[in-house]
């Protein structure tokens, strides 16, 4: 009860943030994938390969209808991974409200958990969902012409996991006492470090890898910045 | 043990290695970016002296004569007669105007001059080294595609096409290596791979390590017909007609290199279509063993060529027309270092050469069906020697390098004489971010020098007087002088980064200490209580 | 249960290489209700943090409730009241969502009654949301949250900051009212000695860290006095006294601070000095507190002060 309490209290915190992230992406999304479907610009005209010739490379390479979501998905993505960590750990900091949150008949590492559990919510039912919903309506057969590329339906969630590393790089941030000069932004550097090597992947199975090591990396110092720091 | 306490073992580790490759980036970016500028000068200053040097030429009619002939283009005709041909003024690629060409037979005897598409010779042509970049799908464009990237990847697919409409794709699946095909249902019609087509996924074959694919269409079709090639073969497919054939198979060693030549048919009216009536399709195909495999058809027959070990395999061509096969060969005394070596190798092979004249010559052979080679014409000369400003200017990037370098960490010439040169030069075009970073390392790693190893020793001795005072145990303290001696300038910042604690004087001894202990490290003496007053009012 | 609610023992505190608590020592009995005194940047909200667990000391040590303050579990925590300087609480939660968020954590404890009672007695509307309070109002919720759950020890920062006197009087009635609860204990902090006055039955006082004063508030009040020494002709630089803190000289006065001195003492004293005549004066609280921790050879402001 007392957790549930906390945790209905961080999604209270994170419902605007959450709301809007599944409207930009919702929106944005919609209106690239209606497009599409209207001018099919997916698909290559028939008559592009002239008889007689050598073709170029790119004339067999096809961008599926959501790839202009791609990057809508992924700045959506980790501006609500900034967004969630900055309102949990730094606006407590600014309110000097964390007294009263950590005054609590629970330890240290529930009321963490909570946070956690509040973010990883935020981003399965904001952008999870609308992720999802976005890859269904591309893949209606009766709607595209082009076939689902199931590849990018798990390239997408690499970039909603990118938004929670930055998450966990922006709380490590907010709860380090170093100064601004020195290393209290290696979270946040850290977290903007791992999304070249991901995004520059061609493997996917190292994409996970990467993202799942550097949030295991983040998490273990926010854990033990929370448990050990002094409010 | 609590969670807690898990936490506090994995975090401590944990916070080292991500401040320690925060630190090594922002170090390697530093360096970059001298480097870099160091690039600009070098430019400016080799430009400025070429420009200098170009200025200060003076040829005598004898060293302008060895400069057009070894700038000339050296051509055969069909029955081994060589021509050279000279490009008096070059144009712009861009340029309309039509290129004037002078040509000259071996004993430098002018035979004609005039416009370039007025050159009343039939040459030999040859399979070049690869087709344009354009058409040649390789490897590198595999992974391309394959790349995330924030547009997501990409899909490769074949269509097969009525005059205005499509009615298969076939895509490509990169992880089981063969093509499936589907109508425009999106039902799937079958599978292609290196057997030919199926309809059964169990059935279909991988084709095997993909290398590059070329694709044209035939006269009247414009539907694609692809020249698809793998480690270890060389495959036609062609998707209308749903049929695979295998061209080529290499059983000892890999390909290195497959060139196609008049393999496809041209449109009636161009050069080209002309050109292919006297010639056989073919594909030239070098393997790791240094072997060329000519591929012919017209009748089909492939033949395959052992060069003499001498010879500059790189500098070879072959071609087939509807009469003979012939392979011409060109080599220099100064053969120039292979690709990606570091600029003191290019250093040295100028300074070996600067201001000397050298040989150069050209084979021409004609090859029996046995392979045999049979010399039809050797053509030699002398190249005058080039002054090579670049060489002045080489020294001063090379020497901001050698400094810039002596702040890496050592670690970084560990790697590359553990992974070994071939791996950086193997990865070296590769376009993904580890390909990048292992660039960049390999050139800012110190190359073992004194200057690095002796600044890693004062980075150790500062750590030292700087972690003594605030030394909790042994162990950390000698984990941190190694971490610094290891990692140089980035382990230093990480040390200071991840120790710069407060220190105060102790009461006791008045020598500096750390707090994170209650004793002083020096002394021993604990924090002294203060001095009650004797107007304390404490009654407990 | 144990007579020591509160108990630290060489609590020290260093921010940096500035020490903010210097070995503390304190010893809070069960039922007292407690006030921390001590000027700015004393160093009582940082000694109350130490010992909530909220800081780490440097050295030392503390219990509450028996338990280290360093490892307080879930159940302690349930029985302390904690009013947080400035009266920090969620800004976008109303009074009701507060007050749900807030019982959830004692759902055996909660005492519904006293809290609307407060609410109700406060004149506040529940549907309020906490940002559109004013810091008085805020105050008074934070009251009701800490009582509410009928803690056995409440601890307070500075809970009357920022309040006007009318709001400060039922503030102190609220606490009135949980004193009347036994086995009650209070420790709040306070620059506002006249409050400390009024409720507090002891005193601890704290200056540059250091204690410098954990007795009784009656033990205090008579320990620290002013005695003017009026001379005829000359008047000396300064007397010989046990316990003085303070010497001022004016042209025909000597005005002493004395601690612990009694009356005889001062009387001799006097006889000795050669001083025609003398008075104790009656000092409040708040002058004492000024005179006890001025430091030493305390130079006044204004010059007009000199006599």
């Amino acid at each position: 009860m007392r957790f549930l309490a906390l945790l209905r209290k961080e999604l209270r915190e994170c419902l605007p943030w959450l709301l809007l992230a599944a409207i930009i992406l919702l929106a944005i999304g919609g209106f690239i994938l209606r497009d599409a479907q209207l001018h099919e610009w997916y698909r290559p005209s028939p008559s592009r390969f002239p008889s007689g010739s050598i073709m170029k490379w790119y004339d067999f390479t096809i961008h599926p209808p959501l790839s202009p979501v791609g990057p809508v998905l992924l700045l959506t993505s980790i501006g609500l991974g900034l967004a969630l960590g900055a309102r949990q750990f730094w606006v407590p900091h600014f309110t000097r409200t964390w007294g009263f949150t950590i005054h609590r008949s629970l330890t240290r590492s529930t009321i963490l958990c909570a946070k956690f559990t509040a973010a990883i919510i935020a981003f399965v039912i904001s952008l999870g969902t609308v992720w999802l919903a976005l890859y269904w309506y591309s893949s209606h057969p009766a709607l595209f012409s082009m076939l689902p590329v199931k590849r990018v339906f798990i390239e997408g969630w690499l970039f909603i996991l990118l938004g929670l590393v930055v998450y966990l790089g922006t709380a490590l941030t907010g709860l380090s006492t170093a100064r601004w000069y020195t290393s209290k932004i290696f979270g946040l550097a850290f977290a903007a470090i791992v999304i070249f090597p991901v995004i520059l992947q061609w493997r996917l199975g190292w994409a996970f890898a990467l993202i799942i090591i550097s949030a295991l990396i983040l998490l273990s110092q926010t854990i033990n910045a929370f448990s050990e720091r002094e409010f | 043990m609590k969670p807690n306490n898990i936490s506090k073992y994995i975090a401590a580790p944990s916070g080292i290695l991500m401040t320690l490759l925060i630190l090594l980036i922002a170090v390697l970016f530093l360096q970059g970016i001298i480097l870099q500028t160091a690039s600009v000068l070098t430019y400016e200053k080799h430009r400025a002296a070429k420009n200098q040097t170009d200025q200060d030429k003076d040829l005598t009619e004898e060293e302008k004569r060895f400069d057009r002939i070894r700038n000339s283009q050296k051509e055969f005709l069909h029955d081994g007669t060589i021509h050279l041909v000279h490009r008096p003024q070059r144009s712009s690629r861009h340029s309309d105007e039509p290129e004037k060409v002078q040509i000259y037979d071996a004993n430098d005897n002018l035979l004609w001059q005039g416009f370039k598409d007025k050159i009343p010779y039939q040459y030999l042509s040859w399979s070049g080294p690869r087709p344009h970049q354009y058409h040649r799908f390789t490897h590198k464009w595999m992974k391309n595609i394959q790349m995330i990237t924030p547009e997501f990847s990409q899909v490769l697919e074949i269509p097969i096409t009525s005059p205005d409409k499509t009615r298969q794709i076939w895509r490509y699946h990169p992880n089981k290596d063969f093509f499936i095909g589907y109508d425009t249902a999106g039902q799937k019609i079958g599978h292609i791979g290196s057997t030919g087509f199926t309809h059964s996924k169990d059935h279909a074959k991988p084709f095997g390590k993909f290398k590059s694919f070329t694709a044209w269409t035939l006269q009247h079709s414009h539907n694609p017909i692809l020249l698809w090639q793998t480690a270890r073969r060389i495959y036609q497919i062609n998707f209308e007609k749903q049929h695979v054939r295998l061209l080529f198979e290499s059983t000892e060693s890999d390909i290195k290199m497959a060139a196609p030549h008049m393999w496809w048919s041209f449109k009636p009216g161009t050069i080209e279509h002309e050109m292919a009536k006297n010639y056989r399709p073919t594909i030239r195909c070098l393997t790791e063993d240094g072997k060329h495999h000519l591929i012919m058809r017209n009748p089909d027959q492939t033949i395959t060529v052992t060069p003499p070990a001498d010879w500059w395999t790189d500098a070879l061509q072959l071609t087939a027309t509807k009469d003979d096969i012939f392979l011409c060969c060109r080599d220099t005394e100064t053969r120039p270092p292979s690709r990606f070596k570091p600029y003191d190798f290019y250093l040295q092979w100028y300074r070996k050469f600067e201001g000397k004249p050298h040989k150069e010559w050209i084979e021409l052979y004609k090859l029996d069906n046995q392979a045999n080679l049979h010399l039809l014409n050797r053509f030699e000369w002398t190249a005058p020697p080039g002054a090579h400003p670049k060489v002045s200017a080489i020294p001063f990037r090379t020497r901001i390098q050698r400094s810039v370098a002596v702040f890496s960490t050592p670690l970084y010439d560990l790697a590359w004489y553990l992974l070994g040169r071939e791996f950086f030069i193997k990865h070296y075009r590769d376009k993904d971010f580890f390909a990048g970073f292992a660039r960049a390392t390999a050139e800012i790693r110190p190359a073992s020098s004194i200057c690095n190893w002796l600044l890693g020793l004062a980075m150790t001795v500062f750590t030292l007087c700087h972690a003594w005072p605030r030394r909790t145990s042994w162990q950390k303290l000698t984990f941190w002088l190694v971490f610094v001696l290891a990692f140089n300038l980035a382990g230093l910042l990480t040390y200071l980064a991840l120790n710069h604690t407060s220190l105060i004087k102790c009461p006791a001894c008045g020598k500096r200490r750390g707090l994170t202990q209650p004793n002083c490290i020096r002394c021993g003496a604990q924090l002294p209580p203060p001095q009650p007053r004797k107007s304390d009012l404490i009654f407990n | 249960m144990s007579e020591t609610v509160l108990e630290t023992k060489g609590l020290t505190k260093y921010y940096g290489s500035t020490l903010a608590v210097d070995h503390l020592d304190l010893n809070i009995p069960r039922g007292s209700i407690c006030g921390f005194v001590g000027r700015n940047a004393a160093g009582k909200t940082t000694a109350i943090k130490l010992m909530l667990g909220l800081l780490k000391p440097t050295t030392g040590s503390s219990t509450l409730l028996g338990c280290d303050s360093q490892q307080l579990r879930p159940a302690i925590r349930r029985r302390i009241g904690y009013v947080t300087e400035g009266h920090r609480l969620f800004r976008w939660m109303t009074i009701t969502a507060l007050e749900k968020f807030q019982r959830s954590f004692f759902p055996k404890q909660w005492d519904d009654r006293l809290f609307a009672d407060m609410i109700e007695y406060f004149q506040l509307s529940k549907r309020q949301k906490i940002k559109h309070l004013s810091n008085g109002q805020r105050a008074q919720v934070s009251l009701a949250l800490a009582l509410a759950p009928n803690p056995e020890l409440l601890i307070m920062d500075d809970p009357t900051l920022g309040l006007d006197a009318a709001i400060r009087r039922q503030f102190l009635q609220g606490m009135i009212e949980l004193i009347m609860r036994q086995g009650r204990t209070i420790l709040f902090s306070s620059h506002i000695l006249g409050d400390v006055e009024r409720v507090a039955d002891r005193i601890v006082v704290i200056d540059k860290g250091v204690l410098r004063a954990n007795c009784s508030l009656e033990q205090f009040r008579a320990a620290v006095k002013k005695v003017i020494l009026t001379f005829k002709d000359f008047v000396p630089d300064e007397v010989n006294i046990a316990g003085l803190l303070h010497c001022r000289r004016t042209e025909k006065q000597l005005e002493l601070i004395l601690v612990g001195t009694s009356d005889d003492r001062i009387a001799a004293c006097a006889d000795t000095a050669g001083a025609e005549e003398y008075n104790i004066v009656k000092m409040n609280l708040e002058d004492q507190f000024i005179e006890y921790t001025a430091p030493k050879n305390h130079r006044r402001l204004f010059k007009w002060e000199e006599k």
